[in-house]
């Protein structure tokens, strides 16, 4: 990984939506006044390091910019990626349990080229990240 | 007081409190619908037939922090594996009270955040959201 002082332009946008992401750790139980769970530091680990290891990985072996997500915190205590570009939509969920892999869905915005499972937070995933880039 | 559940024909609307952790730039994000509390299998809506948009707001433990977003029923039916029930709820004294009813994956999330309409944004005070839905 690059030090944090000569982070490349494409992994140091990555690195500012983790570090803006990192006030969802403050939202207390029934943050949404519906019973919402609060995001538990270890879920919001998991999605920060899949998010930069995924970014580094685009950008070091392939050339290629990861785009800014939203992450979200979701009611259940899970947390959302989603990328919402010109022609591609891309939600990732990372649930609460550690051990579970993560859901995600994804397609041109029309409803075609559709990419939907289950994946391994840990791995490297780069098609995914390739087809979002496409 | 008897309230029992009716059918809810495809043209009615049905409104759906959003909380303001979810608005970006008055976009909705799909972390938005889910089902809740936790555990639970449906996603709480009001009918139109029994409420008003500004009262679905003022349901709400803190109005003022959400905005409101209409669905209509025959498109939320068409997402897969969503139903929609009136389920009335007497000890709140909601006759509205409706469930869209069926896993909330990441495909359904991001399709029911493609056919929402905003009827009241975030932050707009209650009587003028009533002169604008008049």
């Amino acid at each position: 990984m690059f030090p944090q002082a000569v982070l490349p332009s494409p992994l140091k946008e990555i690195d500012e939506v983790v570090e803006s992401s990192r006030r969802i750790l403050e939202l207390k139980h029934d943050w949404d006044g519906e019973g919402a769970s609060p995001i538990a530091e270890s879920t919001w680990r998991r999605a920060v390091e899949f998010l930069r290891g995924t970014a580094y990985t685009l950008w070091t072996k392939h050339n290629l910019r990861m785009e800014r997500p939203s992450l979200v915190p979701v009611a259940d205590g899970s947390i959302d990626l989603h990328w919402k570009l010109s022609n591609r939509e891309l939600l990732v969920n990372i649930p609460t349990a550690n051990d579970e892999w993560a859901s995600y869905y994804g397609d041109n915005r029309l409803g075609g080229n559709t990419v939907r499972g289950k994946l391994d937070t840990g791995a490297p995933n780069r098609w995914l990240f390739v087809w979002l880039t496409e | 007081m008897d309230w029992p559940a009716e059918p809810i024909p495809d043209e009615d609307r049905l409104y759906y409190r959003v909380h303001r952790t979810y608005v970006r730039l008055d976009e909705i994000e799909p972390a938005a619908f889910a089902n809740r509390p936790k555990g639970s299998k449906s996603m709480s809506v009001d009918g139109e037939k029994y409420t008003s948009p500004e009262e679905t707001r003022a349901r709400a433990r803190k109005p003022i922090e959400n905005a409101v977003v209409q669905f209509v029923a025959g498109q939320v039916r068409a997402v897969p594996g969503q139903k929609v029930e009136h389920s009335p709820d007497l000890l709140s004294g909601n006759r509205s009270h409706s469930d869209v009813i069926g896993e909330k994956t990441p495909e359904v999330r991001v399709h029911l955040s493609r056919i929402h309409t905003l009827v009241i944004p975030l932050g707009q005070d209650i009587h003028e959201a009533k002169q604008s839905n008049l």
